[in-house]
């Protein structure tokens, strides 16, 4: 369906990047067509191959290019050939979020609502510290909300992800969720040592980094227009003040988080909770200074100075 | 380019170190007869000086550690030879004692290796080289060390020989290495000796962690090598289960074993062979 103008279409042989031989031939495509409207074709002759799946490069070791480029930009229609990766089974990013989310919320509940069918019989008659209550408050008040932004809020860069990230991902969440709510919802658990006070403050500290994260993903929400993937360098808006901590941070979203995990840790005073925190901070430390890099590079001089990836003056 | 200079692979795929073998040398690739080991991340603009002292370094640290092993390999000889039966051999009498000291110190010291990693001293990734170092450090400390019984078992025979052939053989391909004078029948022996000794020594390493277990499996003796609840931590830890993830984390073998195959053909130049 590439009706085209006709003295611009050519044979375009599609090869595999590893490995020999081709992987199909188009007959006739117009020199005009986007890498996206190549795929379509080539789904059509190799219907397992959905568009998300595939990637193309002009040699067979290379950077893949993007869909938006048309053959005659990178010299297909000259060299009549190209070379094609498959990524393997892809999964939505929504499908994963939801995956991720979803298990940490029923596990965790599942120790706090019956924990006689971790604990044994007898624990179902001991009675729940209060840190134990808003342990499980929290923990689903922030599981329902990344499940809420992720339907509300996030706009993706790419519509899927490989379905191996799936599986790696939600054993991440899922393990490290139960071993944080084994100890959390012991009938053997201990208080914090000082007490309500320690309880509040750190209740305190995880609502407010609640809030700074959602004041932060809402702003890259809106400075992203709807169905583009374009990229703006983020700044504090005059209306919240959560994301003033962009003067100091380019993630201030992953600041928030780690700000939130040490909040429930405090409050629950539980190692694996800290555990759970310091994981979370190194893989975010390492996606922020990602981030950071990225925008410092397309954005150049541009871009705010002052700013380090993820803890103000320090990384 | 200097010859100096590395041309290691990409870090993510190979290490040099792998649990338990002297292989993946991914660098050895291309050119067998020519490998060269000591690498640095920096370019030739580096001052010669550097070069020559990390050199030095590498040359003292790769030496101590091949003189280390060859040491604890040969206590252990000399005290199997004193065993007198089957009966003896299970039960290892003596071992532990006469190769403690050295081993913990040989062991432990490769760490520095991650430091090595970490600086761009060798070109290996250093995530991989520590989870590596991790396996052998938890069975040095954390089983052999902490549960004495298991220090009377075949199981610290077989990995301690596998352990100490694989290094002595990596240590001293990695000094001759730096002087480019590596023969090539090292490098043979280099990917050859893991298909007897990568197996033996992981046989080795569950026979101690199943006597560990058996050890600490009833209740009494269990809570004195456990953390228990309540604390203030609200931290508990089962030594028993612990072992039991520890005993399953060793499911990673045949994956690394034939990775190993992969990575001896390539760098002996020779067709995969199947296993």
């Amino acid at each position: 369906m590439s009706g085209k103008n006709q003295g611009n279409t050519f044979r375009l042989e599609v090869l595999k990047a590893r490995g020999n031989g081709a992987l199909t031939t188009i007959d006739s495509i117009s020199a005009d067509a986007t890498i996206a409207e190549l795929k379509k074709r080539v789904a059509q002759q190799k219907p397992e191959l959905y568009s998300d799946r595939q990637s193309y490069r002009t040699e067979p070791t290379g950077k893949s290019v993007k869909d938006t480029q048309k053959l005659s930009e990178l010299n297909i229609d000259k060299v009549g050939k190209i070379y094609f990766k498959d990524l393997g089974t892809q999964i939505g990013w929504s499908t994963v979020f939801f995956a991720e989310y979803a298990g940490p919320l029923f596990i965790y509940l599942l120790f706090y609502i019956r924990p006689s069918l971790v604990y044994g019989s007898s624990a179902g008659s001991k009675p729940v510290h209060l840190a134990a209550h808003l342990g499980a408050i929290c923990w689903t008040v922030h599981y329902a909300k990344r499940i809420l932004e992720t339907i509300f809020v996030h706009r993706f860069s790419h519509s899927t992800m490989p379905v191996f990230n799936l599986f790696k991902n939600c054993s991440y969440y899922w393990s490290f969720t139960a071993l944080v709510s084994f100890f959390v919802n012991h009938p053997k658990y201990t208080p914090p040592s000082f007490g309500n006070a320690q309880i509040y403050l750190g209740l305190g500290i995880f609502i407010l980094n609640e809030i700074g994260n959602l004041s932060i993903h809402i702003l890259l929400r809106d400075l992203r227009p709807a169905g583009s993937t374009e990229r703006r360098i983020p700044y504090p808006n005059k209306i919240n003040p959560f994301t003033n901590l962009f003067h100091l941070v380019s993630c201030p979203n992953y600041t928030y988080e780690i700000g939130s995990w040490l909040g429930f840790s405090l409050m629950t005073q539980t190692l694996t909770a800290l555990l759970f925190t310091f994981a979370g901070a190194v893989q975010m430390t390492i996606w922020a200074k990602q981030k950071h890099r990225a925008y410092k590079k397309d954005f150049a001089d541009k871009y705010p100075k002052q700013r380090k990836s993820i803890i103000p003056f320090l990384i | 380019m200097s010859p100096m200079k590395a041309f290691l692979g990409n870090r993510n795929g190979c290490s040099e170190y792998p649990i338990f073998c002297s292989n993946t040398d991914s660098q050895s690739v291309r050119r067998p007869s020519t490998t060269i080991m000591d690498s640095r991340k920096k370019t030739t603009t580096k001052k010669e000086a550097s070069s020559a002292l990390t050199t030095f370094y590498l040359f003292i640290y790769n030496g101590i550690l091949t003189v280390g092993w060859s040491l604890i390999l040969y206590a252990t000889v000399n005290q199997v030879k004193t065993y007198k039966s089957v009966g003896d051999l299970w039960e290892c009498r003596g071992l532990w004692k006469a190769i403690e000291l050295q081993l913990k110190v040989c062991q432990t010291a490769a760490f520095l290796e991650v430091i090595h990693a970490m600086f761009g001293l060798v070109r290996s990734n250093p995530m991989i080289v520590l989870v590596q170092i991790m396996s052998r450090v938890f069975l040095v400390w954390g089983v052999a060390n902490y549960i004495p019984q298991t220090q009377f078992s075949v199981g610290i025979l077989l990995a301690v020989v596998a352990w100490s052939i694989t290094e002595i053989i990596r240590y001293a391909y990695y000094v001759l290495n730096l002087f480019q004078v590596a023969p090539q029948i090292l490098t043979w022996c280099r990917y050859t000796f893991f298909i007897i000794l990568y197996p033996m020594g992981v046989t080795g390493e569950l026979t101690t962690i199943a006597k560990a277990m058996q050890t600490i499996y009833p209740e009494v003796v269990r809570n004195r090598y456990s953390i228990l609840l309540p604390n203030k931590f609200n931290f508990g830890l089962d030594y028993f289960y612990f072992l039991a993830v520890v005993v399953c984390a060793y499911a990673y073998f045949p994956t690394m074993y034939k990775h190993m195959f992969k990575q001896r053909a390539k760098a002996l130049n020779i067709s995969p062979s199947k296993k």
